[in-house]
């Protein structure tokens, strides 16, 4: 019975060791994810995105961490930046599920992005701003090498919302994209409100960029999205 | 969120005045362009068989007991459905507006070959009324004096194509007597635009005008495939002095709508099966009322239990694997909480169901909607970063 317990006391401390050494493992990961990503943005040795949220805060603009809860009336902007030459699409889901595509612009005569252009939604002095209808926007950001035919002509109907005709669901629900298959890989560290399954996400860490997040496709293939590829990924932001 | 402007507010507005304006120039020169495409795809074959239909359309003139005008005025057109002179119309064309009761004499007046205003009247009875889908049966009672007509009369007819399988672009004749064409037959051509299943309509770019109602939309074949039912015209305010305020209207085109030729069918099939004479409103065996239709929501979830956001799901017939717009009965898209409902209610019964979400495996399975306010469905999605 004894050498039982102690064999239990034993096992006990083991777990407790392993989970620690694992924990601490995993954060150090989520640290080298961080730095990693970061560098491949700036070396532009991987296609990656850094997106900003902005709120309208006396009068001027502060950045914010996504996970603000906003209220109605709060007045926001995102800005984003790419080191690649391609096509970024950002979707609002409502809570509604209305989905409506904030960018890009149906008055841009290129909705292309270049590499270092920083790109404001919405573009000028506009702003978005949260209305009476609470709970989770989501802003769905697609980063891909070329256009996707589906949000391309949600841009030519009314507000820019898809699926609003049976003609645009039915060619949206019978077409699409292929995707290449890639890697889960976690949330970054301090992006809470942010998800993908297959970007590697995390903070940034400019001083002039606090809250920023930097996103890169984890494809296998260097971080380099290839032709017919896509990389998703989503920002919540609650809305009480 | 909404988009707010708090700069540049003359810019946006430019833009938006600029584009309706292109647009029309661009439906305009399209319009034109499909029906030269039109007029020159057709045949001599269909033009004989649209021509052969002709004869048996007719144009009705109605009057009430009280009228000081002895002359039946015309309301609109018929088409003879089968040769003992049964024949369709709309309900709103034989029905008085201001009582919403029927007009106490209904005459038809048909046409040997259409083209000259000679014609032979006769009185007409109804037989059948179906409100719902503003249908109504008809049979010829006797001539305009009230001698019976003999019963080995054969009136020409038209023959009823299937319309549940007309499709997206084919081309169609609506064929009628429009008040703006006098007293002769009126033949014009377009192509059906789409269809609206649920709601029962084919949807067409041809002329559809006052006086066309209860008339025949018929294909290539010259077969029946539809009523021409009503017009739904794009008209905008226009503000002409530029004081601020609209005082005029300017058109942008319409869509007409007919009444798909399958419900006369089913409407012959209840009158043969129930020998039903002069029913106010009779229930059809066969299509549920509205009332009786349910309300689908859902939840669209990852593998892992996650909400799938910005998820499209949509229904179609069971078995139909092509998404057009005419299959797709409803849809709708997930919010945050991979939460969603159809936009429009349907039938109980068994459907395709179809959902697409970026990053996740196309989903597709077979659902039963069973009867009651609501139903609600789960669906799992695979992501495709699964291995």
């Amino acid at each position: 019975m004894k050498r039982i317990n102690r064999i239990t006391f034993a096992s006990l401390v083991a777990i407790t060791l392993i989970a620690t050494a694992a924990g601490q493992a995993r954060g150090a990961r989520r640290q080298n994810e961080a730095s990693r990503a970061r560098g491949l943005f700036v070396s532009k040795k991987s296609d990656a995105m850094s997106i900003l949220v902005l709120k309208v805060a006396e009068g001027t603009l502060v950045p914010v961490d996504p996970s603000t809860e906003f209220k109605a009336g709060d007045q926001i902007k995102i800005q984003f930046q790419s080191n690649f030459e391609g096509y970024i699409y950002v979707v609002n889901i409502e809570p509604n599920g209305k989905r409506k595509v904030l960018f890009p612009s149906p008055e841009a005569s290129d909705n292309s992005v270049k590499p270092d252009e920083r790109y404001d939604i919405p573009p000028g002095g506009s702003r978005i701003e949260f209305d009476k209808e609470t709970g989770t926007e989501v802003l769905q950001v697609i980063m891909s090498r070329g256009r996707i035919l589906y949000l391309d002509a949600a841009l030519k109907e009314p507000d820019q919302y898809l699926s609003e005709s049976a003609a645009s669901a039915a060619a949206e629900l019978q077409g699409g994209i292929t995707k290449k298959v890639t890697p889960v890989v976690p949330e970054g560290e301090g992006a809470s409100k942010v998800r993908s399954r297959d970007i590697i996400l995390a903070p940034g860490r400019d001083k002039d960029t606090q809250g920023s997040v930097i996103a890169i496709p984890d494809s296998g293939s260097g971080g380099k999205l290839k032709a017919g590829e896509i990389a998703p990924f989503e920002i919540r932001l609650k809305h009480k | 969120m909404r988009r707010i402007f708090t700069v540049r507010f003359r810019q946006s507005g430019t833009a938006g005045f600029a584009l309706p304006a292109v647009a029309v120039c661009l439906f305009a020169a399209a319009t034109l362009a499909g029906q030269a495409t039109n007029r020159a795809a057709v045949s001599p074959e269909t033009r004989a068989q649209v021509r052969q239909a002709i004869a048996s359309i007719g144009l009705i003139s109605v009057r009430n007991s009280n009228d000081s005008n002895p002359a039946p005025r015309p309301r609109g057109s018929a088409v003879v459905v089968r040769s003992d002179g049964l024949l369709v119309t709309n309900y709103h064309v034989i029905t008085n507006p201001r009582t919403s009761r029927s007009f106490d004499e209904i005459f038809l007046n048909l046409m040997s070959d259409g083209d000259t205003a000679s014609s032979d009247r006769y009185r007409l009875k109804t037989l059948l009324i179906k409100k719902d889908y503003d249908l109504v049966l008809l049979c010829i009672a006797s001539d305009a004096a009230g001698n019976l007509v003999p019963k080995s009369f054969t009136f020409p007819s038209i023959e009823i194509a299937d319309s549940r399988n007309v499709r997206v672009l084919e081309d169609l004749f609506i064929l009628g007597f429009p008040e703006k064409g006098g007293s002769t037959i009126t033949v014009n051509s377009g192509v059906v635009e789409g269809k609206d299943i649920l709601a029962n309509w084919i949807k067409t770019d041809a002329r559809v005008i006052h006086g066309n109602s209860g008339g025949a939309a018929v294909n290539n074949e010259g077969r029946l495939i539809g009523i021409p039912t009503k017009v739904v015209a794009d008209e905008q305010p226009v503000d002409k002095d530029g004081d601020g305020f609209p005082d005029d209207k300017k058109s942008y085109g319409a869509v007409g709508f007919l009444r798909p030729s399958y419900l006369v069918t089913e409407m012959i099939t209840q009158l043969n099966d129930t020998d039903v004479v002069n029913t106010q409103a009779p229930t059809a065996p066969k299509v549920p009322e509205p009332s009786t239709f349910v309300t689908v929501r859902g939840i669209v979830r990852s593998s892992r239990g996650k909400a799938v956001a910005g998820a499209l799901v949509g229904l179609l017939p069971l078995g139909e694997s092509n998404i057009t717009e005419s299959t797709l009965l409803t849809w709708g898209s997930t919010n945050a909480e991979g939460a969603f409902k159809l936009n429009k209610p349907v039938p109980p019964g068994r459907y395709t169901l179809k959902a697409k979400a970026l990053a996740n495996e196309p989903y597709s399975s077979e659902v039963e909607i069973g009867p009651g306010s609501a139903s609600v469905l789960v669906i799992e999605m695979r992501a495709s970063s699964e291995r």
